[in-house]
Protein backbone atom coordinates (compact mmCIF):
# COMPACT_ATOMS: atom_id res chain seq x y z
CA UNK A 1 0.00 0.00 0.00
CA UNK A 2 3.02 2.49 0.87
CA UNK A 3 4.58 1.64 -2.41
CA UNK A 4 1.40 2.17 -4.15
CA UNK A 5 1.28 5.70 -2.17
CA UNK A 6 4.89 6.40 -3.20
CA UNK A 7 4.14 5.14 -7.01
CA UNK A 8 1.24 7.28 -7.19
CA UNK A 9 2.99 10.54 -5.94
CA UNK A 10 5.50 10.03 -8.31
CA UNK A 11 3.55 9.58 -10.67
CA UNK A 12 1.55 12.64 -10.31
CA UNK A 13 4.77 14.12 -9.71
CA UNK A 14 5.82 13.76 -12.93
CA UNK A 15 2.47 14.55 -15.04
CA UNK A 16 2.75 18.25 -13.18
CA UNK A 17 6.67 18.69 -14.43
CA UNK A 18 5.31 17.54 -18.17
CA UNK A 19 2.22 19.36 -18.40
CA UNK A 20 2.70 19.64 -22.41
CA UNK A 21 3.35 16.50 -24.76
CA UNK A 22 3.76 17.52 -28.67
CA UNK A 23 1.92 16.50 -31.26
CA UNK A 24 3.54 16.25 -34.67
CA UNK A 25 6.54 17.06 -36.00
CA UNK A 26 6.69 20.64 -35.56
CA UNK A 27 8.45 23.15 -38.13
CA UNK A 28 11.23 25.73 -37.89
CA UNK A 29 12.57 28.44 -40.28
CA UNK A 30 14.96 31.62 -40.49
CA UNK A 31 15.32 34.58 -43.13
CA UNK A 32 18.79 35.99 -43.54
CA UNK A 33 19.78 38.67 -45.66
CA UNK A 34 23.04 38.76 -47.75
CA UNK A 35 24.52 42.05 -49.80
CA UNK A 36 23.19 43.12 -53.21
CA UNK A 37 19.26 41.87 -52.17
CA UNK A 38 20.02 38.04 -51.57
CA UNK A 39 17.92 36.35 -48.71
CA UNK A 40 18.29 32.76 -47.37
CA UNK A 41 15.39 30.71 -46.23
CA UNK A 42 16.24 28.28 -44.56
CA UNK A 43 13.10 25.23 -43.09
CA UNK A 44 13.99 22.12 -40.58
CA UNK A 45 10.89 20.28 -40.99
CA UNK A 46 11.61 19.03 -37.14
CA UNK A 47 10.87 20.38 -34.32
CA UNK A 48 11.17 19.17 -30.92
CA UNK A 49 9.35 20.78 -27.58
CA UNK A 50 9.81 19.55 -24.39
CA UNK A 51 8.30 20.42 -20.99
CA UNK A 52 10.25 20.23 -17.96
CA UNK A 53 7.03 21.38 -15.83
CA UNK A 54 9.22 24.70 -15.50
CA UNK A 55 9.52 25.68 -19.17
CA UNK A 56 9.10 24.68 -22.62
CA UNK A 57 12.31 24.15 -24.56
CA UNK A 58 12.52 23.65 -28.62
CA UNK A 59 15.13 21.98 -30.04
CA UNK A 60 16.33 22.09 -33.66
CA UNK A 61 19.16 20.35 -35.45
CA UNK A 62 21.67 21.36 -37.76
CA UNK A 63 21.39 18.76 -39.67
CA UNK A 64 17.30 18.73 -40.12
CA UNK A 65 17.88 22.25 -41.87
CA UNK A 66 17.97 22.78 -45.38
CA UNK A 67 18.33 26.06 -47.20
CA UNK A 68 17.32 24.85 -50.41
CA UNK A 69 21.51 24.11 -51.23
CA UNK A 70 23.64 21.69 -50.35
CA UNK A 71 26.58 23.70 -50.74
CA UNK A 72 25.65 26.49 -48.24
CA UNK A 73 23.68 24.14 -45.54
CA UNK A 74 27.09 22.66 -45.56
CA UNK A 75 28.83 26.39 -44.97
CA UNK A 76 25.97 27.09 -42.41
CA UNK A 77 27.50 23.49 -40.85
CA UNK A 78 30.89 24.81 -40.26
CA UNK A 79 30.18 28.34 -39.80
CA UNK A 80 28.06 27.52 -36.62
CA UNK A 81 30.34 24.51 -35.85
CA UNK A 82 27.34 22.24 -35.89
CA UNK A 83 29.82 18.72 -35.23
CA UNK A 84 30.60 20.38 -31.93
CA UNK A 85 27.31 22.28 -31.34
CA UNK A 86 24.26 20.23 -33.11
CA UNK A 87 21.36 21.66 -31.46
CA UNK A 88 19.76 25.36 -31.78
CA UNK A 89 17.64 26.26 -29.06
CA UNK A 90 14.82 28.45 -27.56
CA UNK A 91 13.81 27.96 -23.41
CA UNK A 92 10.70 29.52 -23.09
CA UNK A 93 9.27 29.69 -18.80
CA UNK A 94 5.99 28.25 -18.37
CA UNK A 95 4.65 31.02 -16.27
CA UNK A 96 3.80 34.07 -18.30
CA UNK A 97 2.90 32.18 -21.93
CA UNK A 98 -0.81 31.73 -22.77
CA UNK A 99 -1.44 28.93 -24.49
CA UNK A 100 -4.67 29.03 -24.26
CA UNK A 101 -5.53 30.74 -27.51
CA UNK A 102 -3.43 33.98 -26.38
CA UNK A 103 -0.68 36.00 -27.83
CA UNK A 104 2.15 37.93 -26.82
CA UNK A 105 5.56 38.90 -26.29
CA UNK A 106 7.79 37.03 -24.25
CA UNK A 107 11.29 36.18 -23.52
CA UNK A 108 13.53 33.43 -23.65
CA UNK A 109 16.83 32.13 -23.82
CA UNK A 110 18.24 31.41 -27.50
CA UNK A 111 21.22 29.29 -27.61
CA UNK A 112 23.59 27.73 -30.49
CA UNK A 113 27.32 27.85 -31.07
CA UNK A 114 27.69 27.08 -27.28
CA UNK A 115 26.67 30.07 -26.15
CA UNK A 116 23.49 31.62 -25.03
CA UNK A 117 21.79 34.65 -24.79
CA UNK A 118 18.21 36.18 -23.61
CA UNK A 119 15.93 37.05 -26.80
CA UNK A 120 12.45 38.34 -26.92
CA UNK A 121 10.04 36.96 -29.24
CA UNK A 122 6.31 37.24 -30.45
CA UNK A 123 4.25 34.41 -30.00
CA UNK A 124 0.30 33.25 -30.80
CA UNK A 125 -1.52 30.44 -29.84
CA UNK A 126 -4.77 28.74 -31.49
CA UNK A 127 -6.79 25.86 -29.77
CA UNK A 128 -8.62 23.47 -31.71
CA UNK A 129 -9.72 20.17 -31.05
CA UNK A 130 -7.94 20.12 -27.83
CA UNK A 131 -5.08 20.63 -29.32
CA UNK A 132 -2.84 23.83 -28.64
CA UNK A 133 -1.11 25.39 -31.98
CA UNK A 134 1.34 27.67 -31.59
CA UNK A 135 3.65 30.32 -33.93
CA UNK A 136 6.38 32.23 -32.93
CA UNK A 137 8.98 34.67 -34.22
CA UNK A 138 12.08 36.35 -32.87
CA UNK A 139 15.12 38.37 -34.29
CA UNK A 140 18.86 37.46 -33.27
CA UNK A 141 21.60 38.37 -34.63
CA UNK A 142 24.79 35.94 -35.09
CA UNK A 143 27.30 37.69 -33.72
CA UNK A 144 25.47 36.97 -29.98
CA UNK A 145 26.61 33.81 -30.59
CA UNK A 146 29.88 34.43 -31.58
CA UNK A 147 29.40 32.72 -35.17
CA UNK A 148 31.33 34.28 -38.02
CA UNK A 149 29.64 34.19 -41.13
CA UNK A 150 32.00 33.50 -44.04
CA UNK A 151 31.97 35.97 -47.28
CA UNK A 152 31.49 33.36 -50.44
CA UNK A 153 32.25 34.38 -53.90
CA UNK A 154 31.99 38.28 -53.12
CA UNK A 155 28.75 37.81 -51.45
CA UNK A 156 28.29 37.65 -47.45
CA UNK A 157 25.24 37.02 -44.78
CA UNK A 158 24.47 39.54 -42.42
CA UNK A 159 24.17 38.40 -38.97
CA UNK A 160 20.98 39.74 -38.37
CA UNK A 161 18.69 36.26 -39.04
CA UNK A 162 14.76 36.26 -38.26
CA UNK A 163 13.69 32.91 -36.80
CA UNK A 164 10.63 31.61 -36.46
CA UNK A 165 8.59 28.24 -35.09
CA UNK A 166 5.25 26.76 -35.09
CA UNK A 167 4.18 23.11 -33.78
CA UNK A 168 1.49 21.71 -31.71
CA UNK A 169 1.13 21.15 -28.14
CA UNK A 170 -1.54 18.29 -25.90
CA UNK A 171 -2.16 18.97 -22.30
CA UNK B 1 10.31 48.49 -95.49
CA UNK B 2 11.26 44.75 -96.95
CA UNK B 3 14.78 45.06 -95.41
CA UNK B 4 13.60 45.96 -92.04
CA UNK B 5 11.16 43.65 -92.10
CA UNK B 6 14.26 41.42 -92.81
CA UNK B 7 15.94 42.82 -89.82
CA UNK B 8 13.35 41.81 -87.68
CA UNK B 9 13.22 38.63 -88.81
CA UNK B 10 16.83 38.33 -88.55
CA UNK B 11 15.98 39.31 -84.25
CA UNK B 12 13.40 36.63 -84.13
CA UNK B 13 15.95 34.10 -84.67
CA UNK B 14 18.41 34.32 -82.21
CA UNK B 15 17.99 33.53 -78.46
CA UNK B 16 21.52 34.22 -76.83
CA UNK B 17 20.11 35.36 -73.63
CA UNK B 18 21.37 34.33 -70.53
CA UNK B 19 19.05 35.02 -68.39
CA UNK B 20 16.52 32.90 -66.10
CA UNK B 21 13.57 35.11 -64.01
CA UNK B 22 12.67 31.35 -62.89
CA UNK B 23 15.72 31.30 -60.56
CA UNK B 24 12.90 33.06 -57.95
CA UNK B 25 12.00 29.76 -57.57
CA UNK B 26 14.96 29.39 -55.47
CA UNK B 27 14.91 32.32 -53.56
CA UNK B 28 16.64 34.53 -55.97
CA UNK B 29 14.39 37.10 -56.38
CA UNK B 30 17.04 39.54 -57.41
CA UNK B 31 19.46 39.59 -59.93
CA UNK B 32 21.95 40.81 -58.93
CA UNK B 33 23.86 38.50 -56.63
CA UNK B 34 24.55 36.01 -59.79
CA UNK B 35 24.50 38.23 -62.77
CA UNK B 36 27.45 41.30 -63.46
CA UNK B 37 24.19 43.30 -65.04
CA UNK B 38 22.26 44.48 -61.59
CA UNK B 39 19.18 43.93 -63.78
CA UNK B 40 20.12 40.33 -64.71
CA UNK B 41 21.02 38.75 -68.06
CA UNK B 42 24.31 37.89 -69.22
CA UNK B 43 27.77 37.53 -67.61
CA UNK B 44 27.61 35.59 -64.18
CA UNK B 45 29.45 36.66 -61.52
CA UNK B 46 31.68 33.97 -59.19
CA UNK B 47 28.98 33.25 -57.14
CA UNK B 48 26.53 32.80 -60.12
CA UNK B 49 28.91 30.63 -61.94
CA UNK B 50 28.77 28.35 -58.27
CA UNK B 51 24.70 28.59 -58.40
CA UNK B 52 24.57 27.89 -61.87
CA UNK B 53 26.37 24.45 -61.05
CA UNK B 54 24.68 23.73 -57.86
CA UNK B 55 20.97 24.69 -58.54
CA UNK B 56 20.45 24.84 -62.51
CA UNK B 57 23.03 22.10 -63.92
CA UNK B 58 21.39 18.20 -64.43
CA UNK B 59 22.58 16.47 -61.25
CA UNK B 60 23.39 12.59 -61.59
CA UNK B 61 24.03 12.29 -58.10
CA UNK B 62 23.41 15.26 -55.14
CA UNK B 63 26.72 17.51 -53.50
CA UNK B 64 27.97 15.41 -50.62
CA UNK B 65 28.27 16.82 -47.60
CA UNK B 66 31.57 19.37 -47.50
CA UNK B 67 31.82 19.03 -51.08
CA UNK B 68 32.59 22.35 -52.58
CA UNK B 69 31.52 23.62 -56.35
CA UNK B 70 33.79 21.70 -58.84
CA UNK B 71 36.25 23.09 -60.76
CA UNK B 72 34.34 22.64 -63.83
CA UNK B 73 31.67 25.66 -63.00
CA UNK B 74 34.84 28.52 -63.63
CA UNK B 75 35.74 29.72 -66.76
CA UNK B 76 36.81 27.48 -69.58
CA UNK B 77 35.21 24.32 -67.26
CA UNK B 78 38.89 24.52 -65.10
CA UNK B 79 40.35 27.81 -64.36
CA UNK B 80 39.96 29.78 -61.23
CA UNK B 81 40.59 33.24 -61.69
CA UNK B 82 41.56 35.76 -59.01
CA UNK B 83 38.35 37.67 -57.63
CA UNK B 84 39.38 41.64 -59.52
CA UNK B 85 39.12 39.53 -63.16
CA UNK B 86 36.01 37.74 -64.40
CA UNK B 87 35.91 36.41 -68.08
CA UNK B 88 33.63 34.22 -69.82
CA UNK B 89 31.92 33.57 -73.32
CA UNK B 90 28.72 33.08 -74.81
CA UNK B 91 29.01 30.34 -77.99
CA UNK B 92 25.32 29.63 -79.47
CA UNK B 93 24.54 27.39 -81.90
CA UNK B 94 20.84 26.29 -83.45
CA UNK B 95 19.43 24.65 -86.22
CA UNK B 96 16.21 26.45 -87.00
CA UNK B 97 13.35 24.68 -88.87
CA UNK B 98 10.73 26.53 -90.67
CA UNK B 99 8.33 24.87 -92.39
CA UNK B 100 5.95 26.49 -94.69
CA UNK B 101 1.89 26.54 -93.74
CA UNK B 102 -0.30 23.92 -95.73
CA UNK B 103 0.88 21.64 -98.14
CA UNK B 104 4.28 22.61 -98.61
CA UNK B 105 4.75 21.88 -94.68
CA UNK B 106 7.62 19.31 -94.91
CA UNK B 107 9.44 21.33 -97.14
CA UNK B 108 10.56 23.56 -94.15
CA UNK B 109 13.64 25.38 -94.79
CA UNK B 110 16.60 24.29 -92.04
CA UNK B 111 18.50 26.98 -91.70
CA UNK B 112 22.05 26.84 -89.42
CA UNK B 113 22.09 29.64 -87.04
CA UNK B 114 25.39 30.71 -85.73
CA UNK B 115 23.79 32.70 -82.87
CA UNK B 116 26.26 34.07 -80.69
CA UNK B 117 30.36 33.76 -80.31
CA UNK B 118 30.68 36.75 -77.47
CA UNK B 119 33.49 36.94 -75.17
CA UNK B 120 32.44 38.83 -71.92
CA UNK B 121 35.47 40.67 -69.47
CA UNK B 122 34.36 42.43 -66.51
CA UNK B 123 36.79 44.06 -64.03
CA UNK B 124 36.28 44.09 -60.44
CA UNK B 125 38.23 47.05 -58.49
CA UNK B 126 36.64 47.35 -54.90
CA UNK B 127 33.48 49.45 -56.05
CA UNK B 128 34.70 50.22 -59.48
CA UNK B 129 33.46 47.53 -62.40
CA UNK B 130 34.20 48.08 -65.82
CA UNK B 131 32.22 46.31 -68.32
CA UNK B 132 32.50 44.89 -71.57
CA UNK B 133 31.67 42.14 -74.60
CA UNK B 134 32.72 41.53 -77.93
CA UNK B 135 32.07 39.06 -80.87
CA UNK B 136 31.90 38.45 -84.16
CA UNK B 137 28.42 39.69 -85.90
CA UNK B 138 26.55 40.53 -88.54
CA UNK B 139 26.71 44.12 -89.40
CA UNK B 140 23.08 44.75 -91.54
CA UNK B 141 22.71 47.66 -93.62
CA UNK B 142 19.42 49.15 -94.62
CA UNK B 143 18.87 49.01 -98.51
CA UNK B 144 18.25 53.03 -98.25
CA UNK B 145 21.35 52.93 -96.27
CA UNK B 146 19.50 55.18 -93.77
CA UNK B 147 20.16 53.27 -91.07
CA UNK B 148 22.32 50.20 -89.41
CA UNK B 149 22.19 47.45 -86.83
CA UNK B 150 24.66 45.19 -85.46
CA UNK B 151 23.35 41.89 -84.92
CA UNK B 152 24.66 38.65 -84.23
CA UNK B 153 23.93 35.92 -86.46
CA UNK B 154 24.04 35.39 -90.14
CA UNK B 155 20.91 36.77 -92.46
CA UNK B 156 17.86 34.45 -92.94
CA UNK B 157 16.33 35.36 -95.87
CA UNK B 158 11.94 36.00 -95.14
CA UNK B 159 10.25 33.30 -97.21
CA UNK B 160 9.61 34.53 -100.71
CA UNK B 161 12.21 37.02 -100.46
CA UNK B 162 15.43 37.51 -101.89
CA UNK B 163 18.06 37.05 -99.36
CA UNK B 164 20.12 40.18 -100.49
CA UNK B 165 17.34 42.17 -99.28
CA UNK B 166 19.97 43.71 -97.69
CA UNK B 167 24.04 44.26 -96.98
CA UNK B 168 25.56 42.34 -94.14
CA UNK B 169 29.01 41.51 -93.72
CA UNK B 170 30.84 39.63 -90.42
CA UNK B 171 31.85 42.77 -88.11
CA UNK B 172 32.93 42.72 -84.21
CA UNK B 173 30.21 44.34 -82.41
CA UNK B 174 29.82 45.34 -78.79
CA UNK B 175 26.83 44.71 -76.71
CA UNK B 176 27.97 46.48 -74.04
CA UNK B 177 30.50 48.61 -72.26
CA UNK B 178 29.76 50.35 -69.44
CA UNK B 179 31.91 51.30 -65.94
CA UNK B 180 29.72 51.29 -62.90
CA UNK B 181 30.32 52.33 -59.31
CA UNK B 182 28.54 50.54 -56.55
CA UNK B 183 28.01 52.15 -52.86
CA UNK B 184 25.64 51.10 -50.30
CA UNK B 185 27.26 47.76 -49.40
CA UNK B 186 26.42 46.76 -53.20
CA UNK B 187 22.93 47.90 -52.88
CA UNK B 188 23.01 50.90 -55.80
CA UNK B 189 24.72 51.28 -58.50
CA UNK B 190 25.63 53.92 -61.25
CA UNK B 191 26.46 53.31 -64.65
CA UNK B 192 27.28 54.75 -67.55
CA UNK B 193 27.93 53.33 -70.91
CA UNK B 194 26.24 51.03 -73.46
CA UNK B 195 23.42 48.59 -71.42
CA UNK B 196 20.15 46.70 -71.10
CA UNK B 197 17.17 48.32 -71.49
CA UNK B 198 15.92 47.70 -68.16
CA UNK B 199 12.18 46.89 -68.89
CA UNK B 200 9.91 44.07 -67.67
CA UNK B 201 11.16 40.33 -67.41
CA UNK B 202 14.29 39.80 -68.46
CA UNK B 203 13.44 35.86 -70.35
CA UNK B 204 15.64 34.26 -72.40
CA UNK B 205 12.91 34.32 -75.03
CA UNK B 206 14.21 37.68 -76.50
CA UNK B 207 12.25 37.75 -79.38
CA UNK B 208 9.28 37.18 -77.83
CA UNK B 209 6.37 39.56 -78.75
CA UNK B 210 7.09 41.61 -75.27
CA UNK B 211 10.61 41.98 -75.68
CA UNK B 212 10.20 43.25 -79.75
CA UNK B 213 7.85 45.13 -79.61
CA UNK B 214 9.12 47.17 -76.74
CA UNK B 215 12.54 46.72 -78.23
CA UNK B 216 13.95 45.66 -74.87
CA UNK B 217 15.48 42.23 -75.71
CA UNK B 218 19.33 41.90 -74.69
CA UNK B 219 20.07 40.87 -77.90
CA UNK B 220 20.18 44.22 -80.25
CA UNK B 221 18.15 46.68 -77.99
CA UNK B 222 21.24 48.37 -75.90
CA UNK B 223 21.86 51.96 -75.41
CA UNK B 224 23.80 54.23 -74.30
CA UNK B 225 22.85 55.97 -71.30
CA UNK B 226 23.76 56.59 -67.75
CA UNK B 227 21.93 54.48 -65.04
CA UNK B 228 21.10 54.24 -61.37
CA UNK B 229 20.05 50.36 -60.26
CA UNK B 230 18.97 49.27 -56.31
CA UNK B 231 18.57 46.15 -55.54
CA UNK B 232 17.63 44.57 -51.53
CA UNK B 233 15.82 41.71 -50.16
CA UNK B 234 12.37 43.08 -50.96
CA UNK B 235 12.72 45.59 -53.59
CA UNK B 236 14.89 46.03 -56.78
CA UNK B 237 14.74 48.41 -59.83
CA UNK B 238 16.63 50.62 -62.48
CA UNK B 239 16.77 53.90 -64.00
CA UNK B 240 18.29 54.28 -67.27
CA UNK B 241 18.60 57.66 -68.91
CA UNK B 242 19.04 57.04 -72.90
CA UNK B 243 21.28 59.41 -75.34
CA UNK B 244 21.13 56.89 -77.95
CA UNK B 245 21.72 54.15 -79.87
CA UNK B 246 25.53 54.81 -81.46
CA UNK B 247 25.20 51.61 -83.70
CA UNK B 248 22.66 52.66 -85.03
CA UNK B 249 22.62 55.72 -87.29
CA UNK B 250 22.46 58.65 -89.03
CA UNK B 251 21.47 60.43 -85.54
CA UNK B 252 18.14 60.95 -86.54
CA UNK B 253 16.92 57.50 -85.83
CA UNK B 254 18.58 57.35 -81.97
CA UNK B 255 16.22 57.15 -79.41
CA UNK B 256 16.21 59.34 -76.77
CA UNK B 257 14.50 59.05 -73.43
CA UNK B 258 14.32 56.92 -70.48
CA UNK B 259 13.76 52.81 -69.50
CA UNK B 260 12.69 52.07 -65.91
CA UNK B 261 11.46 49.16 -64.04
CA UNK B 262 11.05 48.42 -60.69
CA UNK B 263 9.86 44.86 -58.73
CA UNK B 264 8.61 44.51 -55.18
CA UNK B 265 8.71 40.99 -53.56
CA UNK B 266 5.86 40.56 -51.36
CA UNK B 267 6.87 37.59 -50.24
CA UNK B 268 9.66 34.48 -51.19
CA UNK B 269 6.79 33.37 -54.00
CA UNK B 270 5.18 36.42 -55.29
CA UNK B 271 7.33 39.48 -57.35
CA UNK B 272 5.18 42.22 -58.68
CA UNK B 273 6.76 45.14 -61.11
CA UNK B 274 5.95 47.54 -62.87
CA UNK B 275 8.03 49.07 -65.84
CA UNK B 276 7.91 52.41 -67.62
CA UNK B 277 9.91 53.42 -71.15
CA UNK B 278 8.95 57.07 -73.15
CA UNK B 279 11.66 57.71 -75.68
CA UNK B 280 11.69 60.03 -79.21
CA UNK B 281 12.96 59.41 -82.43
CA UNK B 282 13.57 62.28 -85.24
CA UNK B 283 12.95 59.30 -87.56
CA UNK B 284 11.24 55.83 -86.24
CA UNK B 285 13.48 53.29 -88.06
CA UNK B 286 10.25 51.42 -88.94
CA UNK B 287 8.43 53.79 -89.74
CA UNK B 288 10.76 57.21 -90.63
CA UNK B 289 8.34 59.95 -88.88
CA UNK B 290 8.90 61.15 -85.96
CA UNK B 291 7.86 59.60 -82.86
CA UNK B 292 7.63 59.48 -79.69
CA UNK B 293 7.23 55.84 -78.41
CA UNK B 294 5.70 55.02 -74.99
CA UNK B 295 5.54 51.71 -73.65
CA UNK B 296 4.42 51.09 -69.74
CA UNK B 297 3.03 47.39 -68.26
CA UNK B 298 3.37 45.63 -65.40
CA UNK B 299 5.19 41.90 -65.09
CA UNK B 300 5.30 39.64 -61.98
CA UNK B 301 7.41 36.35 -60.95
CA UNK B 302 5.29 33.33 -58.80
CA UNK B 303 6.02 30.12 -57.49
CA UNK B 304 2.99 28.34 -56.73
CA UNK B 305 4.66 25.34 -55.82
CA UNK B 306 8.40 24.51 -55.17
CA UNK B 307 8.88 23.01 -59.08
CA UNK B 308 6.75 25.28 -60.86
CA UNK B 309 7.63 29.45 -62.22
CA UNK B 310 5.17 31.43 -63.50
CA UNK B 311 6.13 34.29 -65.54
CA UNK B 312 4.15 37.17 -66.66
CA UNK B 313 4.39 40.57 -68.23
CA UNK B 314 1.67 42.86 -70.26
CA UNK B 315 2.56 45.85 -71.48
CA UNK B 316 0.49 48.98 -73.57
CA UNK B 317 2.07 50.36 -76.01
CA UNK B 318 1.46 54.14 -77.62
CA UNK B 319 3.25 55.30 -80.53
CA UNK B 320 2.97 59.34 -80.93
CA UNK B 321 4.18 61.07 -84.05
CA UNK B 322 3.85 65.13 -83.91
CA UNK B 323 2.32 65.37 -80.40
CA UNK B 324 -0.70 63.02 -81.43
CA UNK B 325 -1.69 59.71 -80.28
CA UNK B 326 -0.89 57.95 -83.47
CA UNK B 327 -1.33 54.11 -82.81
CA UNK B 328 -2.00 52.01 -79.54
CA UNK B 329 -1.02 48.77 -79.49
CA UNK B 330 -0.24 45.95 -76.68
CA UNK B 331 2.19 42.95 -75.66
CA UNK B 332 1.63 40.25 -73.43
CA UNK B 333 3.60 37.26 -72.37
CA UNK B 334 2.66 34.33 -70.14
CA UNK B 335 5.10 31.08 -69.13
CA UNK B 336 4.95 28.47 -67.16
CA UNK B 337 8.37 26.54 -66.58
CA UNK B 338 8.07 23.15 -64.77
CA UNK B 339 11.34 21.76 -63.56
CA UNK B 340 10.90 18.35 -64.07
CA UNK B 341 14.16 17.00 -62.33
CA UNK B 342 17.18 19.76 -61.83
CA UNK B 343 18.47 20.74 -64.78
CA UNK B 344 15.51 19.38 -67.00
CA UNK B 345 12.67 22.11 -67.66
CA UNK B 346 9.76 22.11 -69.71
CA UNK B 347 7.94 25.28 -70.67
CA UNK B 348 4.48 26.52 -72.12
CA UNK B 349 4.67 29.88 -73.30
CA UNK B 350 1.62 31.93 -74.56
CA UNK B 351 1.89 35.65 -76.07
CA UNK B 352 -0.23 37.88 -77.62
CA UNK B 353 0.69 41.53 -79.23
CA UNK B 354 -1.01 43.91 -81.53
CA UNK B 355 1.12 47.12 -83.06
CA UNK B 356 -1.75 49.35 -83.41
CA UNK B 357 -0.83 49.27 -87.55
CA UNK B 358 -3.61 48.01 -89.95
CA UNK B 359 -3.10 44.43 -88.99
CA UNK B 360 -6.50 42.45 -88.56
CA UNK B 361 -6.32 41.05 -85.13
CA UNK B 362 -3.47 40.48 -82.43
CA UNK B 363 -0.20 38.59 -83.43
CA UNK B 364 -0.61 35.06 -81.31
CA UNK B 365 2.22 33.08 -80.53
CA UNK B 366 2.57 29.61 -78.31
CA UNK B 367 5.84 28.16 -77.40
CA UNK B 368 6.08 24.48 -76.31
CA UNK B 369 10.27 24.04 -74.99
CA UNK B 370 12.43 22.30 -73.15
CA UNK B 371 15.69 23.34 -71.75
CA UNK B 372 18.58 20.54 -70.44
CA UNK B 373 21.15 21.75 -68.85
CA UNK B 374 23.15 18.81 -69.26
CA UNK B 375 26.46 19.67 -68.26
CA UNK B 376 28.38 22.95 -66.29
CA UNK B 377 27.08 25.94 -67.90
CA UNK B 378 25.93 24.09 -70.84
CA UNK B 379 22.66 24.11 -72.30
CA UNK B 380 20.29 22.35 -74.89
CA UNK B 381 17.18 24.06 -75.84
CA UNK B 382 14.57 22.99 -77.99
CA UNK B 383 11.58 25.71 -79.09
CA UNK B 384 8.58 24.60 -81.01
CA UNK B 385 7.07 28.16 -81.67
CA UNK B 386 3.30 28.75 -83.30
CA UNK B 387 2.44 32.06 -84.43
CA UNK B 388 -0.40 33.92 -86.28
CA UNK B 389 1.35 36.52 -87.15
CA UNK B 390 -1.51 39.47 -87.98
CA UNK B 391 -1.99 40.87 -91.53
CA UNK B 392 -3.89 42.83 -93.12
CA UNK B 393 -5.84 39.87 -95.21
CA UNK B 394 -6.16 36.26 -93.06
CA UNK B 395 -2.69 36.73 -91.14
CA UNK B 396 -0.30 33.70 -91.39
CA UNK B 397 0.66 30.98 -89.73
CA UNK B 398 4.24 30.54 -88.51
CA UNK B 399 5.96 27.46 -87.21
CA UNK B 400 9.27 27.00 -86.17
CA UNK B 401 11.19 24.25 -84.47
CA UNK B 402 14.43 25.73 -82.73
CA UNK B 403 17.09 23.53 -81.70
CA UNK B 404 19.61 25.25 -79.80
CA UNK B 405 23.14 24.37 -77.98
CA UNK B 406 24.51 26.48 -75.46
CA UNK B 407 27.79 26.85 -74.17
CA UNK B 408 28.95 29.62 -71.71
CA UNK B 409 32.72 29.45 -71.17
Amino acid sequence: MTRFALLSVTLSASLALAGWTQQGDGEASFDAKGNIGMKIHGVAKKLAVADDGKALTLTVKFDDISTDNTLRDSHLKEDTEATKYPDITLTVPLEGLKLDGGSGTAKGTFAMHGQSKAVSFKYSSRVKDGVTHVEGNADISLKDYGVKVRSYLGVTVKPEVSVAAKFSLKQ
Amino acid sequence: MVSLRSLVLLCLVALPAQAYPWMVRHNYGGCATCHVDPSGAGQLTQYGRAQQELLVKWQTQPLKEGEEVPKTAGFLWFAELPDWLNLSGNLRYGSLIRPTAGPTFLGGIFIPLLMAVDLYVTLNFGPVVAHASTGLGIRVNNNTGRAALLVAQPAAPEPGQPPAAFQAAAAWMAREFWLGLKLADDAVMFRVGRQNLPFGLRNAEHNSYVRELTRTDVNVAQQVGASISYNSEKLRGELLGIIGNYQLGPDIYRERGYSAFAEYAFSNAVNVGASSLVTHAGADIITGLPTVRHVHGLFARMVPTEKLALLMEADLLLWQVTGNADRFGFAAFAQADYEVVQGLHIMVTGEGAHSGGVQRGPNLGGWLSAAWYFFSHCELRLDNIFRRRATAGEGLFEYNLLLQLHAYL
